[in-house]
């Protein structure tokens, strides 16, 4: 069965179709939880912060005036879903970002030097790269989220990139290592 | 790390740091946790709307209506801002009330203002720049805006500056020498798509709406007048932006208003308007082009018909029609047809299009194609065509090329003309790919021919058949068609023809008018052609940053190039299968490869070795013997590595390609007593029972790569028989060579 346009869905959502509203749900849970993995730094934390999002859309989701920016709409809910969290946490300090996420969850201490590179990045950039690494989105996909074109996403994919093998040099971590 | 040159290392590095399986997600469950917003959702309806409050100040209403989206935007969001104030804002007291700004606005009869967009204007210095007149009750009677886009130089690229003047509007654009004249007489229901989104009254009831739900927006006013202003935020959650008013103290007038677009991070600036000023007088020479040059060409729809009449004609047909008349006009050289049917636009235009891009003058048109429409607008449509073209030699052939017409609202009637913005041979791909696809005419048979070109044809067999082609070249650089080298390409728009010893050795098609038999062409995905040609084919990845890569099938002489966003066809290489075998031959590892005797040290021993390399598909085994004797016949041991490889890009080092190695598994043999006895004194790898001739697996005994390890390596291939490889001597280091050995190993 062809696959409904994500306009249709987003019609029939906003006309009342709940049904339709979850189709929209299973296709941008994995980017909403990226997004929110940007702010919280932990798998878990984030599928919750996505879900939070999508209960926060659906009872907004009849006054979105622009039916073609849903998933910047829904990403913007999103991030600040997540703020949310981080607040909530930090007077309960339980904060943790990217580079602080459980050793037992990922060892290798490569990768926790990675996350930290990830972690010094300018906001902007650090949701870019966990958008395209966490869920392997395509650019297609991250130019429809983020609202900024093709190339502009190679352009700043490839800077957040540099930036973070010149963290990983200055942090003397030795390439052979990498 | 060289993150250019180890992209795809790099890559999977970061994925493997942050990346995780795709986390599913459950409606089932995510309904019973939020159970609440479900019923929420469900009790909304549409809603009743409230009463209107008073009506916004003419002036605004009439920008709005203007040709001039930019300013009317701005009056937009003037108005979305003092209304949502008003609506919302009832409860407070502050000393300041934007009341006073709406009834301050009644009293404007000339603006001043200033609009700067988010695109890049901000940054590049794009504007523009609008001077409003109206009379006493508020009416707009003259308008003049000037809008600066891109650089703007000294010719006026960029420039656009236009007048509105009861009911007339002219466009002159200093960079083309022409003046536009309008005759604006159904405004209204030109910008009734505009209206319908930006409509005061629309926005109003929205606002309305909006304020009942107390969530949406957040009024902030500081009437403290620090820094000589009163400011006004007014944060709107739901539409995620949030604008900012600078309003004069004593003339309650906003003098700057910027709106944040918070869809991205940070609240980028989306626009700022700078009201620049009220009420002063302004030159009435402003409102008119009485200095302009004097050669400037004008082009007056006001009062000239333009187009042709759509009748009972379908969009489609009618789009057809005026573009079918426009070539056929062209061919006849009935410029000022032309010209009537292209909105003023010179009669040359079709001719020198024909004449610059294919070098050619037009003849004949042969068909017309289904129009399709551009993007989102469907008052513009595509049309493709068909038309025969001949060159100075009388040699004629067919060309496809795409046009566009669209409806045009600014005279009476129903008119369509055609438009010259987008006439094109070469296009965006998906166009070309879609809507030229439907002209496909030549079949591509692998090994033999491109439609009516085959393989083997001599360069002059091509010449006579296409005439003068756009260039000879290769690798970068042109030909003179009297000094051509052995190889070459003769460049065509839609094929290019790969000439070696004189004759045509390969076909690039570049265009989509050619298929396979069973309908494969341009556009179509990787998967159509594995279903068409099978899996016998090699992937090659010229660099990362390469929007495409290839699929080879060197036995039937095709490669296929793939844009790597969606794996569609982008071109496709039809060559002699021999030639293609050849040329895979001197560029593939693929077979089996073996040193002469080497003498090398390692461990501070003397040793005499030979290595036999061999790659199959995608498996390696590489065999290294140890010889006691330097002409290499008595075996001392020998270490057997098997595994997979892939080749994934040219190498950081000059000359080399990358090779990845994934271990399957490494054995050692000990083929005399001596080093039996030696290796089992030293407990070798931690055994002491060593036997001659007896093969141990020693994968994943300590300092030995393990099963599923991936090795780095690099190698090179010169003359198609000699292979050389890094110069690292231990199998099972992890980073990769950066030189190469000196001696190679000889293709068996």
């Amino acid at each position: 069965m062809p696959e409904r346009s994500e306009i249709n869905l987003i019609e029939a959502a906003a006309g009342g179709d709940i049904e339709s509203f979850g189709e929209l749900c299973r296709r941008y849970y994995a980017v909403m939880a990226a997004i929110a993995y940007t702010v919280l730094g932990d798998h878990q934390l984030a599928e919750d912060a996505a879900q939070e999002s999508f209960a926060r859309a659906l009872v907004r989701i009849k006054s979105l005036n622009d039916r073609a920016k849903f998933v910047p709409w829904l990403a913007a809910i999103c991030r600040n879903v997540a703020k949310d969290m981080i607040a909530a946490m930090a007077k309960q300090n339980s904060t943790k970002n990217i580079s602080q996420v459980d050793k037992a969850e990922n060892p290798d201490e490569n990768y926790r030097v990675i996350r930290q590179a990830i972690e010094q990045l300018p906001e902007t950039a650090k949701e870019l790269v966990v958008l395209r690494y966490y869920d392997g989105l395509s650019y297609e996909q991250i130019s429809s989220v983020l609202g900024i074109s093709k190339a502009s996403i190679n352009g700043r994919l490839t800077r957040a990139k540099r930036k973070m093998a010149a963290y990983l040099r200055k942090n003397s971590i030795p390439e052979n290592r990498l | 790390m060289n993150v250019d040159k180890n992209n795809k290392n790099f890559d999977e590095l970061i994925e493997k740091a942050i990346g995780r399986d795709r986390p599913k997600f459950d409606f089932d469950k995510w309904k019973q946790r939020y159970e609440k917003e479900i019923d929420i959702f469900k009790s909304q309806t549409t809603g009743g709307k409230a009463p209107l409050s008073a009506e916004p100040p003419n002036i605004w209403r009439i920008i709005m209506n203007s040709r001039i989206t930019k300013l009317a935007t701005a009056a937009v969001l003037i108005l979305a801002v003092v209304l949502g104030v008003t609506l919302i804002d009832r409860s407070g007291t502050p000393a300041y009330a934007v009341d006073q700004t709406i009834a301050a606005n009644q009293t404007i009869r000339t603006l001043h203002v200033r609009v700067t967009d988010n695109e890049n204007g901000i940054e590049n210095n794009e504007y523009t720049e609008a001077w409003i007149k109206c009379d006493a009750t508020g009416r707009m009677t003259n308008l003049r805006v000037n809008i600066y886009e891109g650089l703007v130089d000294e010719g006026g690229e960029g420039q656009y500056h236009a007048v509105w003047n009861n009911g007339v509007d002219k466009i002159w654009k200093p960079s083309e020498n022409k003046l536009f004249i309008y005759r604006v007489n159904n405004t209204e229901a030109r910008m009734n798509d505009f209206a319908k989104k930006y409509d005061p009254k629309f926005m109003q009831h929205k606002l309305y709406d909006a304020s009942q739900n107390k969530e949406q927006f957040n009024v902030t006013i500081d009437d403290s007048e620090h820094e000589g202003f009163i400011y006004v935020e007014v944060l709107d959650r739901d539409n995620q932006s949030r604008l900012e008013l600078l309003v004069d103290p004593e003339t309650k007038l906003v003098t700057q208003l910027d709106e944040y677009d918070l869809t991205k991070q940070g609240g980028e600036l989306k626009i700022r308007v700078e009201f620049l000023a009220y009420n002063q007088p302004i030159d009435p020479e402003l409102f008119e082009f009485n200095d302009i040059p004097e050669d400037t060409l004008v082009i007056d729809k006001a009062h000239t018909l333009v187009g042709i009449k759509k009748e009972a004609m379908s969009d489609h047909e009618v789009a057809v029609e005026v573009v079918r008349q426009c070539l056929e006009a062209t061919i006849a050289h009935d410029y000022d047809k032309v010209s009537r049917l292209m909105e003023g636009e010179p009669g040359e235009t079709i001719e020198n299009f024909i004449e610059e891009e294919l070098g050619t003058r037009l003849v004949r048109v042969v068909s017309m194609g289904q129009p399709r429409p551009f993007k989102t607008w469907q008052h513009i449509l595509y049309v493709p065509c068909e038309i025969e073209v001949e060159n100075g030699a009388g040699t004629r052939w067919t060309v496809n090329i795409i046009t566009m017409a669209r409806s045009i609202d600014y005279q009476s009637g129903d008119r369509w003309v055609m438009i010259d913005e987008q006439l094109q041979v070469d296009g965006p791909d998906h166009i070309v790919n879609e809507i030229l696809g439907s002209f496909a005419r030549g079949i591509i048979v692998p090994d033999v021919c491109v439609g009516d070109y085959l393989l083997g044809m001599s360069k002059d067999d091509v010449l006579a058949r296409r005439g003068e082609p756009k260039s000879f070249g290769y690798e970068g650089e042109g030909f003179a068609p009297n000094n051509l080298p052995n190889t070459y390409y003769i460049e065509y728009h839609d094929l290019w023809f790969f000439m070696q010893d004189g004759s045509v050795t390969g076909i690039l098609i570049k265009k989509p008018f050619y298929q396979f038999a069973n309908g494969l062409k341009m556009g179509d995905s990787m998967e159509n052609i594995i279903q068409t040609f099978g899996h016998d084919f090699v992937v090659i990845i010229e660099s990362e940053s390469d929007p495409s890569f290839i699929l080879t099938y060197k036995d039937r002489g095709l490669s296929f190039w793939l844009n790597k966003e969606n794996n569609a066809i982008n071109g496709i290489e039809v060559y002699s299968s021999g030639f293609l075998k050849n040329l895979y031959r001197q560029v593939s590892i693929g077979g089996t490869w073996q040193d002469s005797c080497q003498q090398v040290v390692q461990d501070g021993e003397v040793k005499h070795q030979k290595t036999t390399f061999n790659y199959l598909g995608d498996t390696v085994k590489i065999e290294r013997i140890d010889y006691q004797d330097n002409n290499c016949s008595i075996k001392s041991s020998s270490l057997v590595f098997t595994g997979t490889f892939t080749v994934p890009r040219m190498s950081t080092t000059p000359g080399a390609r990358d090779i990845d190695y994934t271990v399957k598994s490494i054995t050692v043999t000990f083929h005399t007593m001596d080093v039996v006895n030696k290796a089992n004194r030293m407990k070798y790898l931690g055994y002491s029972d060593w036997q001659v001739n007896v093969t141990r697996d020693i994968t994943g005994a300590p300092g030995i790569s393990s099963k599923g390890d991936k090795l780095y390596e690099i190698f090179r291939i010169e003359n198609s028989n000699k292979l050389y490889i890094g110069s690292n001597e231990a199998i099972g280091s992890s980073s990769r060579p950066t030189s190469l050995r000196r001696f190679y190993a000889m293709r068996q």
